[in-house]
């Protein structure tokens, strides 16, 4: 018995499946839409036309003879049609999976060609920086040097300002430390000046005491002589009374003779007086006297041990100079 | 020559000669060696310097730091004092060692020396100091060639920023030479240094002996001084500051001074301190000696530009003429000067001097 022919069996299988996204990219914008029934149903009327159109030719086994005939060329069709539509979604699918791999190597080279530029401009960008870089150290390299002057300089007045200030500091410590000397000397001197007061007032004390004993001998002595002196005077009186008296000496012999005697008389005065020491002398005669004249033996190896001597240089020139000079001198005072 | 221009001492050694017990014989006996008649004694507050001359012209200095210090007194010490060749005296039971010795005990024992004298003159804070330093002089000058031979000593003038006289100072020291036999005559410090250093100028010139007490100044025209005076500060008051900012002893700031250093170029803080307080004291000498000039009415009109010479230790450190010259090149110098110059032998200028004015005296 003939197959029957399946006609949605066989547009599916003699059709291929087009994404309406695919057919817009390729330019359609419309399409006519062909149903299954409607394909069935001219199908049919188109077999019914030909068979009736045959049937007036041919008898009945002749027409179920062509449409056995067709019915075998139609399938054989539509096997070679769905066999090339399967090829040719194959070929659609690689075209397909081509068109995938060039979209993503596209993408691929895309972002590529992106990455470049990016490194591009990170190269141009790095170039620059260096650039900048380059221009900031050469300017960084100059103004440290002109730090460097300026810290050396800065450093030189430091050092020099230390040194002021150290100066100043060592000047200021001897203006303190000569006022604490001359403050210092001024009381040792004061202390000094007090303590030869002391002294010079018990070497006065003493030498009064000398001096009291010394011209109450003197006054002993003056007596004698004033009494010596009274005597001779009397003795020379008489003397000269018994020689105006005796002989009428001239003026002349008198005066002399009374001089002498008035010369007697003064002795008698001033004769036992001595020099007066004023007070330097009398300090210095008394501190030496009290620190002790260095009579006493004292213990000591001094002349046992070798001073130190030195050869100078002569001074025979200088001193014929000097006698030259002061006869030069002498010369011109004759 | 004559001492006329010099401190007047007569009556001080006079009153000296009457404290003095033992009699000097008047009579000029024969020499006893072959020494010219006549010795210099530098009688300084660092050292004691004597100068004598023999026959062949040759002078000898000796020379001995005025210095002492007191230590524990036992046998052994003193066998190996005079083993070691170190001077020392008893007094009061303690013993005392004498001069440059003494200098070095004091460093190493980290103690200062005691002082004789003080400022220029004879200290009063030092009682045994008398018997000491007549010892010290008569280990010095010897015997006189004969009773009465003349010895010039030095003595500092009168001091211009100080109110104490040197009468007593110079009364003591001639009465002590002559206890040791001789004839005393004093002569001021700045004029010894004018005998000593500048005959070639005729004796004219401004002679500054720089010492351990004074700085003493004799301005002279032809050997005559116009001007002699003296100020109280010198190489102890250097050492004394120093050692006050430095925190250490006067006698260890005499040793870093002393061992060396150039003024022009301190090397460490020490010396910086030395080099400052040097200059200042050349400074305030300098401003001393200008106001001292220019207050003087008699000074003399010299005709040439004249040398000022500098002696004394405190005039040996390194750069001392050069520092010298700065600060004299800094304040309006009232008198033309041609060259500052520092003596050849700056410690034995003054004592040379003395012997100079000793000679030439017979």
């Amino acid at each position: 018995m003939a197959q029957s022919l399946d006609i949605q069996d066989v547009i599916q299988k003699s059709t291929s499946q087009v994404a309406l996204k695919d057919l817009s990219k390729k330019g359609f914008r419309h399409v006519n839409v062909l149903n299954q029934a409607t394909i069935s149903r001219l199908i049919a009327e188109a077999v019914d036309k030909v068979i009736a159109e045959r049937f007036q030719e041919i008898s009945s086994v002749e027409r179920q003879k062509v449409i056995d005939a067709s019915k075998q060329e139609f399938d054989a069709l539509a096997k070679e049609r769905i066999k090339e539509q399967g090829e040719i979604g194959k070929l659609q699918a690689e075209n397909d999976t081509f068109r995938a791999e060039i979209e993503t190597l596209r993408g691929r080279v895309d972002a590529s060609l992106e990455l470049q530029a990016e490194r591009d401009q990170a190269i141009q960008k790095s170039e620059d920086l260096e650039s900048k870089l380059s221009e900031v150290a050469a300017k960084a390299a100059q103004h440290i040097e002109q730090l460097e002057a300026s810290l050396d300089t800065a450093r030189e007045t430091c050092t020099e300002k230390e040194r002021e200030l150290a100066k100043i500091e060592a000047s200021v410590e001897v203006r303190e430390s000569s006022e604490r000397e001359q403050s210092k000397s001024l009381n040792e001197e004061v202390a000094s000046l007090r303590e030869r007061l002391a002294e010079s007032d018990r070497a006065i004390a003493k030498y009064e005491g000398l001096l009291a004993a010394k011209n109450e001998e003197i006054d002993r002595m003056g007596q004698a002589a004033e009494e010596m002196a009274t005597k001779v005077s009397e003795d020379l009186e008489k003397r000269l009374e018994a020689m105006s008296v005796k002989s009428g000496a001239d003026e002349q012999l008198m005066k002399s003779l009374e001089g002498i005697q008035q010369n007697i008389q003064n002795i008698s005065v001033s004769g036992g007086k001595v020099r007066k020491l004023d007070a330097s002398d009398a300090e210095a005669m008394v501190a030496f006297a009290e620190r002790g004249s260095g009579d006493t033996a004292v213990e000591t190896n001094i002349e046992k041990v070798e001073v130190k001597q030195a050869k100078a240089g002569g001074v025979k020139s200088t001193l014929a100079k000097l006698k030259e000079l002061q006869k030069g001198v002498q010369n011109d005072d004759g | 020559m004559t001492t006329d221009n010099g401190p007047d001492t007569s009556s001080g050694a006079a009153l000296v000669d009457e404290l003095t017990a033992a009699s000097q014989p008047e009579t000029q006996s024969s020499p006893r060696c072959s020494y010219e008649s006549g010795r210099g004694l530098d009688v300084g507050t660092a050292n004691l310097a004597s100068a004598i001359q023999d026959t062949d012209g040759n002078v000898t200095i000796k020379i001995q730091r005025n210095a002492f210090i007191d230590i524990d007194a036992d046998d052994y010490t003193r066998n190996m004092l005079t083993r070691l060749n170190v001077q020392y005296v008893v007094v009061n039971d303690r013993m005392v060692v004498v001069g440059d010795p003494a200098f070095e005990l004091a460093n190493i024992f980290n103690r200062e020396t005691r002082r004789p004298m003080k400022d220029g003159v004879i200290s009063p804070d030092e009682q045994d100091a008398m018997p000491i330093e007549k010892m010290l002089l008569s280990n010095l000058l010897g015997e006189p060639n004969y009773p009465g031979e003349k010895c010039y000593y030095s003595v500092p003038a009168a001091p211009i920023d100080a109110d104490f006289n040197v009468v007593y100072h110079q009364g003591v020291f001639g009465g002590l030479l002559k206890k040791l036999g001789y004839e005393p005559k004093p002569l001021v410090e700045g004029h010894a240094v004018v005998f000593a250093e500048l005959a070639e100028d005729d004796f004219t010139g401004i002679g500054i002996s720089c010492g351990g007490g004074m700085f003493n100044i004799c301005v002279a025209y032809k050997s005559i001084p116009a001007l002699s005076f003296s100020t109280t500060r010198g190489g102890d008051w250097i050492d004394r500051n120093v050692a006050t900012v430095l925190g250490i002893k006067a006698s260890r700031a005499t040793a870093i001074k002393e061992r060396g250093v150039d003024l022009r170029n301190p090397k460490n803080r020490e010396e910086e301190a030395v080099e400052i307080y040097y200059r200042n004291l050349i400074s305030y000498t300098l401003k001393e000696i200008k106001e001292r000039f220019e207050s003087k009415h008699d000074m003399p009109a010299f005709p040439d530009p004249i040398d000022i010479v500098c002696a004394g230790g405190t005039s040996m450190i390194g750069g001392f003429t050069e520092i010298f010259q700065e600060e004299f090149d800094a304040i309006n110098f009232p008198i033309q000067v041609k060259n500052i110059r520092r003596a050849d032998d700056p410690l034995y200028s003054v004592s040379k001097g003395c012997l100079v004015a000793a000679l030439s005296d017979i």
